[in-house]
C-alpha cells in the first residue's frame, strides 16, 4: 500500500488545529495509509502546546518562515520518510478533508499535482470576497499566458502531488508566493497539473494569511513571481 | 581648492580607512565584504590627490562644476554597495530558511529517538 502524508501547516491556529486533525484521521482512502504533519511555524498562540497535549504528530519551526516555507518543511519531511503523496491541506479549517480520495484518485491516474478548486462546476458554495474573485482570475489569465494552461483556482492551498513533485518542491518551493508560483514552475517543468472541484469553507477562526488591504501589493508581487518563474525555467524538461 | 577644504576632506578620508581596518582586524566586517569599501576610501583618497586632475576630467566630460561629478560617482558607489547588500541578504534569507527546516526536522528526529530510548 502506498504513503500518503498530509501536510498541515498552521500559524496561529490552536483553535481550529484540533478540528481540522480530527477531520483528517476519520478519512480513510482505498489507495493508501494516510499520515498526517502539522507545521507550527512557529505560531504566537497555544497551537504548539495544542500539539504536544493531543500527542499530534508535528514538526515546530524555531523561526516564522511564512507558509511557503512551512509547507516545503513538508514536503522535505515527506521527502525523507518516501512518501509517495503528499497533500497539503490548511490547518485554518477550510479545507474539506473528505475530498482527499478524490484528489488521491486522480494521482492514481498518473497526474502530477492535483489542484483542489472552488471554481470548477460551482460545487463550493464559498468563493470568496469580490475583489479577492478578480484578483485570481488576473492570475490565472497570467499563467494561461505563460504556460499555456488554464488554472480556475491558482490561489487554491489544497493540493496533491505524487513522490516526483516531493522531490521538486523538497528542494526549490517559491517560498515567497507559493501557490501561484508553484503551479507555474511545475507546469515549465513539464509535469501535469489537473484541477478537481472541491468545497471550501469560509475561514472558522483566525485571519487569513493575505490582508484585503495588501492585496494590490500582493497582486503586482504575485505577477512578477508568476513572470520570473516562468522566465527562469524555460526549457527546463523532466526526463519524463 | 582651497587648502582648509583639503584638510577637513583628509581627515575624514582618514577617518574612514582607519574605522575599515578597525571593524576587520575586530572581524566585525569579512575582508570579503570590506573591499567595496576600501575601493570606496580609495577613490576618495586618489580624489583628493589629484584633485586637480578630476577638475580637468570633469571639464572634459561636460559637467559644470568637478564637485557635481565627484557627488555622482559617490552616489553609484554608493548604490553598488547598497546592490550588493540586498543580493547578500536575499541569500542569506535563504540559507536562515534552510537551516531552519533542517533544524525543526532533526527536532522531531532527536524527540522520536528519545521517545523509544524511554519504551
Amino acid at each position: 500500500m502506498k504513503k500518503l502524508l498530509v501536510i498541515i501547516p498552521a500559524f496561529n491556529e490552536e483553535n481550529n488545529i484540533v478540528n481540522t486533525i480530527n477531520s483528517i484521521k476519520n478519512i480513510e482512502s482505498d489507495y493508501c495509509l494516510i499520515d498526517y504533519i502539522v507545521i507550527n511555524d512557529c505560531s504566537l498562540d497555544n497551537t504548539l502546546e495544542v500539539c504536544i497535549e493531543n500527542n499530534f504528530n508535528y514538526i515546530s519551526l524555531p523561526l516564522n518562515l511564512g507558509i511557503g516555507g512551512a509547507v516545503q518543511t513538508g514536503y522535505k519531511y515527506a521527502f525523507d520518510n518516501g512518501y509517495d503523496y503528499a497533500i497539503q491541506f490548511d490547518g485554518d479549517g477550510q479545507h474539506d478533508a473528505t475530498y482527499i480520495e478524490a484528489l488521491i484518485t486522480e494521482l492514481e491516474k498518473g497526474v502530477d499535482l492535483v489542484i483542489g478548486s472552488r471554481f470548477i462546476n460551482g460545487v463550493s458554495e464559498f468563493k470568496s470576497t469580490k475583489i479577492r474573485r478578480i484578483g485570481i482570475s488576473i492570475l490565472s489569465f497570467l499563467i494561461k499566458i505563460f504556460t499555456g494552461k488554464k488554472i480556475t483556482d491558482p490561489t487554491s492551498g489544497f493540493r496533491a502531488c505524487n513522490k516526483k513533485i516531493i522531490e521538486l518542491f523538497s528542494d526549490n518551493y517559491p517560498i515567497d508566493y507559493p501557490e501561484p508560483d508553484s503551479i507555474v514552475y511545475v507546469l515549465k517543468k513539464s509535469y501535469s497539473v489537473f484541477e478537481i472541484p472541491v468545497k471550501m469553507k469560509e475561514r472558522v477562526n483566525g485571519l487569513s494569511s493575505i490582508n484585503a488591504f495588501k492585496s494590490v501589493y500582493y497582486m503586482i508581487k504575485v505577477s512578477l513571481a508568476i513572470m520570473i518563474t516562468a522566465l527562469s525555467t524555460k526549457g527546463e524538461k523532466n526526463e519524463n | 581648492m582651497k587648502t582648509s577644504l583639503i584638510i577637513f576632506l583628509s581627515i575624514l578620508c582618514f577617518i574612514l580607512i582607519v574605522s575599515i581596518f578597525i571593524v576587520i582586524l575586530k572581524k566585525k566586517m569579512s575582508l570579503k565584504y570590506s573591499l567595496l569599501w576600501l575601493i570606496f576610501a580609495l577613490m576618495f583618497l586618489l580624489s583628493l590627490i589629484f584633485h586637480g586632475l578630476i577638475e580637468k576630467f570633469a571639464k572634459f566630460l561636460g559637467f559644470e562644476v568637478a564637485s557635481n561629478m565627484v557627488f555622482l560617482i559617490g552616489f553609484l558607489l554608493l548604490m553598488s554597495i547598497t546592490f550588493a547588500l540586498t543580493s547578500i541578504i536575499s541569500m542569506q534569507k535563504e540559507k536562515i530558511v534552510l537551516l531552519t527546516q533542517e533544524l525543526a526536522i532533526l527536532k522531531k528526529k532527536v524527540k522520536e529517538l528519545d521517545e523509544r530510548d524511554y519504551l
